[in-house]
């Protein structure tokens, strides 16, 4: 029986469905119309789902991924937050038994590696012996080093051991030099294995780290936390451990607490509001489409009274109505979901391509099974959604006005036309919200484009030469070796100066940390700078005071620095600071003597504040200065110098790894984020305005048909044509007003979304809200023309014939 | 059997109130054909409508088959006109988007009907003389085979009770005059009670019985 029951309902169900898509076949316009709309809010929405999923929702890929947590450290004063520890705490952190299976740590980057016939930039982390234990990693070939290999062993990724060491069974055995200190190759890590992000080569650090040191953050901690602690319990008992180590070592651990941090969200920490923003954008996109065909079904429902009033007469109740009504919404879902579905695939590409090299994660951004649910939930859900309003509507009709009303001609007025018009002005009122979002977004990447960097960027090529040294005469002999090609490359024909740093700004590397100075108990945090002579000239960075450095700035001369301005003035206030001496923990303990001032520099990128830097020559501290970055201005075109510049350094050191860009490209890199989140807002802006376009445009053309003999009517009294094109652009206006209104009310209530992206705008900027208004004054007009063009040109003879 | 007692319906315009129907009482035995006749505004139309249970009356009683239907909520009067009434409307009211055969299918599957309903469609169509019409849709069609399509859904779930508005009111007097012939033909056939409202007088005279209404009364009931 209930087998039966069973086949019947599906029959019922599948006849229903026929039926549906087969009513929609005979509207091709309105149906390639609804399908279109809701492919893009589908489509948008499911690629952008797949970001989200693969970003900020997918576990690790590791055994208990819940257990993996990184070790973060916080300062209850300023609240600020770094993901390093200081090697002095990390010994006591490791301490934790009690919530702690095991503890790892790792410092490293990208470094420049000597292979047997050439030397290349490879991701490279030293690793303590515990680290491949929080991950419950195992190896692909080979094995895991132990704690008495450490300085002598690598454990390497198989795209390194294919790249580099002939192949993941070639790779075992095998000798890699970093800085000219050779390491075995002991081990082959799974495809999968990728922590941190991009590592290549995974080296042996010993089980404690060099730098005891607690104030200098060096490394990165990693941890598996015990079966049955949590992260909140273990950040718990960590406070606890800080607030000893704040008694023990007050000078330096004053304010200072750490945290256990799920190891996805401390990866995935500076993208997460990003990623968060375009998912909700793009929910407002499907929104809209939602409401659209909403609308479109609403004013289809309405020339069906008849029909539905038949179907009542002939015994269909309303559930049956509703049924029938959400049956066909279902089939327009399913036809929009699966055409959305089809466009994520190359929504995915798209977004890949567009998103920055350094989003976390994005090489897992693909359309697989929990997408493909996400895609046909949302088609499902948004089927039910904008069939809600129709089928609503329909259930209200009464049979017996149904069964008088004309088949083709709906109603004007009444419940269902305030619906569309809410709909409409719904529509509106998210897509202003989308509008002001994108238009804020807009306006910050151009202020970021605009903000003065304190350096100029054209024409500087940038090489990131790394020279192999592991002992002080190596690093003496490699800024030898760096003087010498500096003097070599000024020479080459295009070249207008050239000259060394480390700590570019928006480069890759650079180095922080606390600074002291004479006769002041007080320390202070400051960028650390190494700079060669005629560094500043190059960048184009004023020397405000003092000198620069020279060639006289040698290891075994009187060290020198030079500040930036704002140190300058926060350390000696209304003081001339040169001649003032001040040290800082780099790598050295010797007091330098301050020699000059320089301008203010935005260090970290456009986006963030010119801070205190301290410039130290190259040459004075050779333990850090094996890897520069050399800055060459050039005449013409900085990339057409490439092979010049790689050409002459090899040729003066064959085993220096080299990589090369340019300043620009760097600066442009350095807001890759902001402008890939304005890119992608403002795309899907764009498309909620179209849709809310369509929408205003539909609910006029309705209005207009609806009207027809009554403007027929008006036009036959004496009214002009420009009095019918008034009044319809009035109805519009009113649509548009009422959308603003609550346009203004959602743009305020999300300011606080985007708040922290903004540079140099107010996230209630009101030149933002005004342009934002113009685009619907816009649309709204647009949308509204050919309607009221076409309610000018109605014949009142032919109008009122029709009636 | 339909029963009628002191049936009204008023109707309010918002200034003021019209009554439609003033105190009706009828009684229709099973089997019978009875026709309503009256001028335009007499009422007809409205009392087929409450004796089919499409509206509500304003005060009264209505009983099919000894079923009280006044003040029933919609969704049960939905399901007791799918299993007791049929129609046939002046303007056909044929679904758009459904073919004829799918179209005379639809009272059946509203009311769950079993799997033989494809079979009785193509059985009525065929009686009508619409057998090759079926995969047609309604727009493919001429007034008068639209009706007949009408006259073969009205049929489908043999129902007890027939209500024809005005069944030849939009036809040609041939094509009426064949619609008429296959609704009394189906209706003996069927042995159901067929209430039709009409102006045609011709048409009455075909009819068991002529109730005739003026100003919302019946002012005339002759067999």
């Amino acid at each position: 029986m209930n087998a039966n029951l069973s086949r019947i309902v599906i029959k019922m169900i599948w006849v229903q469905l026929r039926q549906s898509f087969r009513a929609l076949g005979r509207e091709p316009g309105f149906t390639a119309f609804a399908i279109l709309t809701l492919a893009l809010g589908i489509g948008a929405s499911t690629a952008m789902f797949s970001v989200f999923h693969a970003v900020l929702l997918a576990p690790v890929p590791f055994a208990d991924p819940q257990r993996v947590v990184a070790i973060n450290t916080r300062w209850t004063d300023t609240g600020r937050v770094t993901i390093r520890v200081s090697g002095g705490d990390y010994i006591d952190l490791v301490q934790a038994h009690d919530i702690f299976d095991a503890v790892g740590r790792f410092h490293g980057g990208e470094v420049g590696v000597q292979l047997r016939d050439r030397a290349e930039w490879a991701d490279s982390y030293w690793v303590s012996p515990d680290f491949f234990r929080v991950f419950e990693a195992a190896p692909l070939a080979g094995r895991m080093f132990t704690a008495a290999e450490a300085e002598r062993s690598v454990v390497v990724s198989p795209s390194f051991a294919r790249r580099a060491l002939s192949g993941v069974d070639k790779a075992i055995g095998q000798i890699v030099h970093i800085d000219t200190h050779p390491y075995e190759v002991v081990g082959v890590m799974p495809e999968g294995f990728a922590f941190p992000a991009k590592a290549e080569i995974w080296a042996a650090s010993p089980q404690m780290p060099d730098n005891r040191n607690r104030t200098a953050f060096n490394y990165q901690a990693v941890a598996r936390l015990i079966a049955g602690v949590t992260p909140a319990q273990a950040t718990t008992r960590l406070e606890t451990l800080g607030v000893q180590l704040a008694k023990a070592y007050p000078a330096e651990n004053k304010a200072k607490l750490f945290a256990a941090i799920p190891v996805r969200d401390n990866v995935v920490r500076k993208v997460r509001s990003t990623v968060v923003l375009l998912m909700a954008a793009v929910l407002l996109v499907l929104l809209i489409s939602c409401a659209n065909v909403a609308h479109l079904l609403l004013a289809r429902a309405a020339t069906r009274t008849r029909e539905f009033a038949v179907r009542a007469a002939l015994g269909a109740g309303g559930a049956r109505i509703v049924a029938q009504m959400l049956m066909e919404s279902l089939a327009l879902g399913l036809a929009g979901g699966i055409a959305g579905i089809a466009a994520a695939y190359g929504g995915v590409r798209a977004v890949q391509w567009l998103a920055p090299e350094n989003l976390p994660r994005m090489g897992d951004v693909r359309v697989d099974w929990t997408v493909l649910a996400f895609g046909i939930a949302v088609s499902v859900l948004s089927s039910v959604l904008f069939g809600l309003a129709p089928a609503s509507q329909a259930l209200r009709n009464d049979v017996q006005d149904g069964l008088r009303a004309s088949s083709g001609r709906g109603v004007v007025g009444g419940r269902s036309a305030r619906l569309r018009n809410t709909l409409v002005a719904c529509e509106i009122a998210l897509s202003f919200a989308l509008a002001v979002g994108a238009g804020l977004l807009v306006r910050s990447f151009v202020e970021l484009n605009a903000a003065p960097l304190g350096f100029r960027t054209e024409n500087i090529l940038v090489t990131y030469a790394h020279s192999p040294a592991n002992t002080m005469p190596k690093m003496l002999a490699s800024t030898r070796f760096f003087e010498q090609a500096l003097g070599e490359i000024e020479h080459l024909p295009g070249v207008k100066s050239a000259s060394a740093a480390m700590g570019l700004p928006a480069g890759r590397y650079g180095s922080n940390g606390y600074y002291g100075i004479d006769g002041l108990n007080v320390q202070r945090e400051a960028g650390f700078r190494l700079a060669s002579p005629r560094y500043f000239d190059t960048m184009g960075i004023p020397l405000l005071r003092g000198r620069d450095f020279t060639v006289a700035d040698q290891y075994d001369q009187p060290f020198v620095a030079i500040v930036s301005d704002s140190l300058a003035k926060k350390s000696f206030p209304n003081q001339d600071p040169i001649g003032h001496k001040i040290i800082c923990g780099l790598d050295s303990d010797k007091w330098m003597t301050i020699v000059g001032v320089v301008g203010e520099v935005r260090s970290d990128g456009p986006g963030q504040a010119p801070g205190p830097e301290l410039y130290m020559p190259f040459q004075q501290h050779p333990i850090m200065a094996n890897e520069l970055q050399i800055a060459v201005r050039t005449t013409s075109a900085p990339e057409a110098m490439t092979n010049a510049v790689e050409r002459k350094i090899r040729s003066l050191n064959p085993e220096i790894a080299l990589k090369t860009t340019t300043l620009s490209a760097m600066i442009s890199d350095s807001i890759a984020t902001p402008r890939f989140r304005t890119f992608l807002v403002a795309v899907f802006a764009g498309v909620a305005l179209l849709l809310a376009m369509a929408g205003v445009y539909g609910v006029m053309a309705y209005l207009v048909t609806q009207r027809t003999a009554e403007l027929g009517l008006r036009m036959a009294l004496g009214s002009a044509p420009s009095r019918v094109v008034a009044l319809v652009l009035a109805r519009a206006g009113t649509l548009a007003a009422t959308g603003l209104a609550g346009g203004i009310a959602l743009a305020a209530a999300g300011s606080h979304l985007i708040e922290s992206m903004l540079f140099g705008v107010q996230a209630t900027d009101a030149f933002g809200y005004a342009i934002a208004a113009c685009a619907i004054a816009l649309i709204t007009i647009a949308a509204a023309a050919i309607p009221a063009w076409r309610a000018a040109r109605i014949d009142p003879a032919v109008a009122l014939r029709q009636d | 059997m339909i029963q009628v007692r002191g049936l009204t319906k008023t109707i309010s315009t918002g200034t003021h109130r019209v009554e439609i129907l003033r105190g009706i009482d009828l009684d229709i035995p099973k089997g019978q054909v009875a026709a309503i006749l009256g001028p335009s505004g007499s009422g007809k139309t409205t009392l087929l409508g409450l004796l089919a249970g499409l509206d509500s009356p304003t005060s009264g009683s209505i009983l099919l088959d000894g079923e009280e239907i006044a003040g029933l909520p919609e969704d049960r009067m939905a399901e007791l006109r799918g299993r007791k009434i049929g129609f046939v409307f002046q303007s056909y009211h044929l679904i758009p988007t459904l073919t004829a055969e799918e179209n005379v299918l639809l009272p059946y599957e509203l009311t769950g009907g079993g799997p033989d309903g494809a079979s009785r469609a193509r059985e009525l169509l065929a009686s009508v003389g619409l057998a090759e019409r079926g995969e047609h849709y309604p727009v493919q069609l001429s007034g008068g085979e639209q009706q007949r399509v009408a006259l073969a859904r009205a049929f489908i779930t043999r129902p007890p009770i027939l209500f024809a508005d005005e069944p030849t009111g939009n036809l040609d007097s041939e094509n009426g005059s064949r619609i008429l012939d296959l609704l009394f033909d189906m209706n003996r056939r069927g042995g159901s009670t067929l209430v039709l409202v009409t102006h045609d007088q011709e048409l009455a005279l075909r009819a068991d019985r002529r109730i005739t209404l003026r100003d919302g009364r019946v002012v005339a009931d002759e067999p």
